[in-house]
């Protein structure tokens, strides 16, 4: 499925220092992208899986799942784009970017540290 | 463009496995039924856009932000 914008369809993610992992094009390693899993720094963010995201990924168990939100310059330090997580099956290897209906999520938040 | 005129309750069949039905219509706003195989992502356009973008300044980012600011 890819991701919008991204011209390409197979990614790798690489430790940087831990959470922060690069999301890289395997076929153009100059096309990266830092993303973290939101939960550490949003306590409270969380969706549903819709049945046909489940079916894209192959499973319906939430302990396949793992969840990546893109990092993007702000004003005066990070955001994140919590409008439009990835959501992964890591055993599969399979992943997608989601965009959420919830309103109460913007594509960039920014990072309170 | 291709422009088509039908009715509520009526569907337009794209290819062999996407149907979009218009369920119905009131004002200026119209309701929509689409019927696409898994895996076939589907977006409102305006927030497609927002999303490309977003992935675009995150790819532009990525060359900007140090991991060491988050932490």
């Amino acid at each position: 499925m890819g991701i919008p914008g991204v011209p390409f369809e197979r990614f790798i993610l690489k430790d940087l220092l831990e959470p922060v992992k690069w999301l890289i094009a395997i076929d153009d390693p100059d096309v990266a992208m830092l993303v973290v899993p939101p939960f550490n720094f949003f306590p409270h963010y969380g969706f549903e899986l819709n049945e046909e995201i489940e079916s894209v990924l192959e499973t319906d168990k939430a302990e396949d799942v793992e969840v990546y939100v893109a990092l993007l310059k702000h004003d005066e330090g990070v955001a994140a784009n919590l409008k439009a997580p990835f959501v992964i099956n890591k055993n599969k290897k399979i992943g997608v970017q989601i965009l959420l209906e919830d309103d109460s999520y913007s594509f960039k938040e920014p990072i309170k540290k | 463009m291709l422009v088509l005129t039908r009715k509520t309750g009526q569907s337009i069949r794209i290819g062999e496995n996407i149907v979009i039905k218009i369920l119905y219509v009131e004002g200026a706003q119209v309701k929509i039924g689409i019927e696409a195989p898994k895996g076939i992502p589907i977006f409102r356009e305006e927030l497609y856009g927002k999303l490309k973008e977003s992935n675009i300044e995150a790819l532009k980012s990525s060359k900007e932000l140090k991991a060491e600011e988050l932490l």
